[in-house]
């Protein structure tokens, strides 16, 4: 079944499209080769939905870098839309308003031990 | 005050003041106030209003500023002129200006930036705080994953922190010692002004003692901690969980005594499981499947009428037989019986079954208690455990095992019970609760998410980083790997080669495993930039060598993180600042400013800042520009302004010391029964994570154990246990000394005064019958040697103290470094007798087995 977030539906789809700023910074730098990128996606789309769009982009390696193996965000992945954490609101669920600007985060986790 | 300036109107001072700060010689947090007379810290006290220590300090709390003053501190940067490196090598020192220094690291760290900014590793066991946060903020920035604990994170945590991840959704854990009546510890000796929480604990143990609470103490050594409670029951070495598990069998098995109510409504026991050990799934929505014994059929685990699923059981399902976990887990653990157990671990069967029968009944299982009007489970029995049982090959395993006791009785967050540290926080500035897993099981949120938890499981794939986490799913942090990556590139196949490793507040060669083994791995790096206060093994092999400022000396928010250095249960929400008591001696520079000076030279300060924001989540108007530059204390003063408001900045931060921000309330004291999600003990998802790093290891052409990924937890044997040389009969295991902490105390002339008095401290302690069989007395010089050849001397010390098979020796002793004058060869040096191998190295934790056997030698005087 075709990915209806997938770059190329989203190019085609004529109605009611968006436009996102992705911000990286941190360690995903490395990964996806640039410190932003701006983005097509369909109305009322949600963050998962920014990432399937983007992990359809970059690769495995992107999603492999950010997600567990179960889907959820890594601890030391960080994702703020507008400013605000999406953890403090719907998590991945969250709906991305228009001219969003998204910045994805991707840091060392601490370590200890003692 | 300028510390090269004289120091003035001593017989008259015109100053006498005392400033609050927190504490560092351990890795705690303790309230302090330090007082300064004429610009010198002259004494430390306990801050009698902070809640972290309720004013009371240890002895090395006492003596930081001995170390201050330290007459052998690194007080100028020095460049290396002599390329030859080793333990008794000059390494010609040069010293050098900053300017001359920093010119060098900028020209060096923007070569490698542009060229693979992963050939940079920073390693420090100075992870918390605002240091902390910065600088691995800073390493990301600049583009590198590696960093490298180095320090004694090698066999501490491993099989702890994961453990309280997967079971209070949170990195710490402790026993309720409010309400707690029976406490058994394994391999730790909480509450004797050792490891967790020093002074909280110790004041909690003995309230708890005195209100009538048993304290069982399961250790090789019952010197400090064992010497306090009511019964030292000595085992035999890497042993515990084989205990933990005979006494699940007596209470699952024999006794009956669970908490039904408990496992089924917050674990998994009830999830039902297929023949190849998966979960039985629902076929449209995947959730794992329960069985309902009222309608007679499977419901997802989450389905509404899932509180009356059965716990126990085996159904006959489409043609299969599918037990529910908990089913599989009460008829695992049939295996390991007291008798079996007694010949593991030398504890009397009879022993086990009354210590079973002790703790079961102790849990009052049933027993409610009301808080604040809230009507909670009552369960005043606890296991806790640390080091000494999980510094060994099956280490996360071993955790799991002892923390199962806690479960299988109820004792998990509820009062009595062992508590985890501050999993849930309805209670500004910060929010957070642990979530569900689609499976329903627990994953920590909030500052818990600073550090890797254990679940879900990372994807497993080729190794990026010199750690090789990425082949250990589980595991919270990979240290241990690092050894083995940096001496044995060609068998992980990462795609680089690291060029350089900038270090701060850790001393590999001496806290990890044999300093001959370290300093091979540290030599595979061809730049080594050495922050340091003092001259420390490791500090002897930079290339270049800058002074690092001293904790009495530098500015840190927030040290203590409340998921770890914030006592669990009842109390309050408080938020603790480190300051400057005196200015920097000499030329030294908090490590970390330098770094930030260094991302401005470099460009990308901007970035690191942007980085902070989403970490700290910092709110406009306070949060950092990325077109601004701050001083530290800006920095600082944003943050604070940030989190707590406009009226409280840094300056009020360093006028109070400390911020109670509210009292907890029951649901963030006790939080298990307000909370949905479930405790695994039955680890389906370890199944999944060791097929995938199997299959990747095998593509990758690497030899890695997986084994150890198993549903049920299990006692194993350590490698000692193969080795039948003759002659090394004796195991050999370190303890530690309320007055000591990791190496960095042993140099401190107050403290290395104290362990000259003390008996056990530079002593090898030795069973009495023991070493009387072997023609050793006491005070006789003594020679332990290991199988492969690695060996310490020392005096023997003859105790009853001590297990009959088991050598023991304190701290972190027997220093390397000339420039460490008081603890230059003093003592013995545990850790050069343990051997580094991949082989030693617990593939789901990364813990390092230090279970070594040893052969006892007299020598001639």
């Amino acid at each position: 079944m075709e990915n209806p977030f997938s770059a190329e539906s989203a190019v085609r789809v004529n109605r009611d499209l968006m436009s996102v700023q992705v911000l990286y910074f941190g360690l995903i730098r490395n990964l996806v080769g640039a410190a932003e990128e701006a983005l097509s996606l369909p109305a009322g789309a949600t963050v998962r939905q920014l990432f399937d769009l983007l992990a359809d982009k970059h690769g495995a390696p992107f999603r492999d870098a950010l997600f567990t193996a179960e889907g959820t965000l890594l601890a030391n992945a960080i994702v703020l839309l507008d400013g605000k954490n999406i953890l403090y609101a719907n998590g991945l669920d969250t709906e991305i308003p228009p001219d969003s600007s998204a910045h994805i985060l991707l840091t060392m986790t601490a370590i200890g031990g003692g | 005050m300028n510390s090269s300036e004289p120091l003035r109107h001593l017989d008259s001072p015109h100053e006498d003041v005392w400033i609050k700060s927190t504490c560092y010689m351990c890795w705690n947090t303790c309230g302090i106030m330090v007082n300064r007379v004429n610009g010198v810290a002259v004494k430390i006290e306990g801050n009698p209003e902070c809640p972290q220590n309720h004013g009371k300090t240890c002895a090395k709390g006492n003596s930081g500023h001995i170390s201050l003053y330290d007459p052998h501190r690194v007080l100028a940067p020095l460049r290396r002129t002599n390329p030859t490196k080793g333990f008794d090598v000059d390494p010609m020192w040069q010293p050098i200006s900053w300017d001359e220094a920093l010119a060098l690291l900028e020209t060096k760290l923007k070569k490698i930036r542009a060229d693979d900014p992963r050939k940079l590793v920073l390693a420090s066991f100075d992870t918390r705080a605002q240091s902390g946060i910065f600088w691995m903020a800073w390493a990301s920035a600049f583009g590198t994953p590696n960093q490298w604990g180095g320090a004694a994170n090698y066999f501490c945590g491993n099989g702890f922190h994961p453990v309280t991840y997967l079971t209070h959704g949170t990195w710490f854990g402790e026993p309720d010692l409010r309400r707690c009546q029976y406490l058994i510890l394994f391999g730790t000796q909480n509450g004797s002004v050792v490891n967790h929480l020093p002074m909280d604990l110790a004041a909690k143990m003995a309230d708890a003692q005195m209100a009538g609470m048993k304290l069982v103490v399961v250790d090789p050594v019952g010197i400090h901690a064992g010497s306090t409670a009511h019964e030292w029951i000595p085992i035999r070495p890497g042993t515990d969980s084989a205990l933990a598990l005979a006494m699940i069998d007596v209470l699952l098995n024999e006794d009956g005594i669970y908490d039904r109510e408990f496992l089924r409504s917050f674990t998994n026991g009830p999830y039902l499981v297929r023949g190849d050990g998966r979960y039985l799934r629902d076929p449209a929505s995947n959730k794992p499947l329960v069985w309902d014994p009222e309608a007679g059929r499977t419901i997802p685990f989450d389905h509404p009428e899932a509180s009356r699923m059965a716990l126990e059981g085996t159904f006959a399902i489409n043609g299969e037989t599918s037990p529910t976990a908990f089913t599989l887990f009460k008829q695992h653990v049939r295996k390991f019986t007291p008798e079996r157990a007694s010949e593991a671990t030398t504890i009397p069967a009879d022993t086990i079954r009354r210590l079973a029968r002790e703790f079961g009944a102790a849990a009052r299982i049933g027993s409610k208690v009301t808080i604040d009007g809230e009507e909670l489970p009552l369960r005043p029995a606890a296991a806790n455990w640390y080091r000494g049982a999980i510094a060994h090959k099956h280490a996360m395993l071993n955790g799991l095992a002892i923390q199962f006791l806690n479960v299988i009785v109820g004792a998990i967050d509820v009062p009595g019970g062992h508590l985890g540290s501050n999993p849930l926080s309805e209670t500004p500035p910060l929010r957070w609760a642990p979530i569900a897993s689609a499976d329903g099981l627990l994953i920590p949120q909030g500052f818990a998410r600073r550090r890797k938890p254990p679940y879900p499981a990372t994807k497993v794939k080729a190794p990026e980083t010199l750690d090789l986490i990425d082949l250990a799913p589980v595991a919270p942090y990979g240290t241990t790997f690092f050894t083995e990556a940096l001496l044995h590139p060609e068998k992980f196949k990462l795609p680089y080669s690291p060029e350089m490793l900038i270090l701060s507040r850790c001393n590999p060669l001496m806290t990890c495993a044999n300093p001959e083994v370290m300093a091979e791995a540290i030599k595979k790096f061809p730049f080594i930039v050495a922050f340091a206060c003092e001259m420390t093994e490791t500090a002897q092999f930079a290339d270049l060598l800058l002074p690092d400022a001293h904790y009495l000396e530098r500015l840190d928010v927030f040290p203590n993180e409340p998921t770890e250095f914030m006592a669990a249960g009842e109390g309050e929400w408080y938020w603790m600042i480190r300051q400057p008591v005196v200015s920097p001696l000499g030329q030294a520079r908090p490590w970390v400013e330098v770094l930030y000076e260094l991302a401005d030279r470099l460009g990308f300060l901007g970035h690191a800042y942007q980085l902070l924001n989403g970490v700290l989540d910092l709110k406009q108007p306070f949060a950092y520009s990325a077109t601004a530059k701050y001083s530290w204390e800006e920095l600082a003063d944003r943050w604070a302004k940030s989190w707590f408001g406009p009226d409280r900045g840094l300056a009020w931060f360093k006028e109070n010391g400390f911020i109670v921000s509210g009292r907890k309330s029951v649901r963030e004291a006790y939080p298990r029964i307000f909370l949905k999600p479930r405790i695994p003990i039955y680890l389906e998802y370890f199944l999944e994570a060791g097929r995938e790093v199997e299959r990747t290891t095998r593509e990758l052409g690497i030899d890695w154990d997986t084994s150890d990924y198993q549903a049920l937890v299990e006692w194993k044997p350590c490698p000692a246990y193969d080795s039948a040389r003759p002659g090394y009969d004796l195991f050999v295991v370190n303890f530690k000394l309320p007055f000591h902490a990791l190496s960095y105390t042993s140099r401190n002339a107050f403290l290395a005064g104290l362990s000259e008095q003390n008996t056990y401290a530079y002593s090898i302690v030795l069973n009495a019958d023991t070493a009387r069989q072997k023609g050793i007395r006491n005070g006789d010089r003594i020679r332990l040697e290991s199988p492969e050849g690695y060996a310490v001397e020392g005096h023997a010390l003859l105790s009853e103290c001590v297990h009959r098979e088991v050598a023991a020796v304190a701290g972190c002793f027997g220093r390397k470094s000339p420039g460490l004058a008081r603890s230059y060869r003093r003592g013995v040096h545990f850790n050069t007798l343990v051997p580094h191998s991949f082989e030693r190295i617990d593939a789901l934790s990364a813990a390092l087995d230090s279970c070594v056997k040893v052969k006892v030698t007299r020598l001639k005087e």
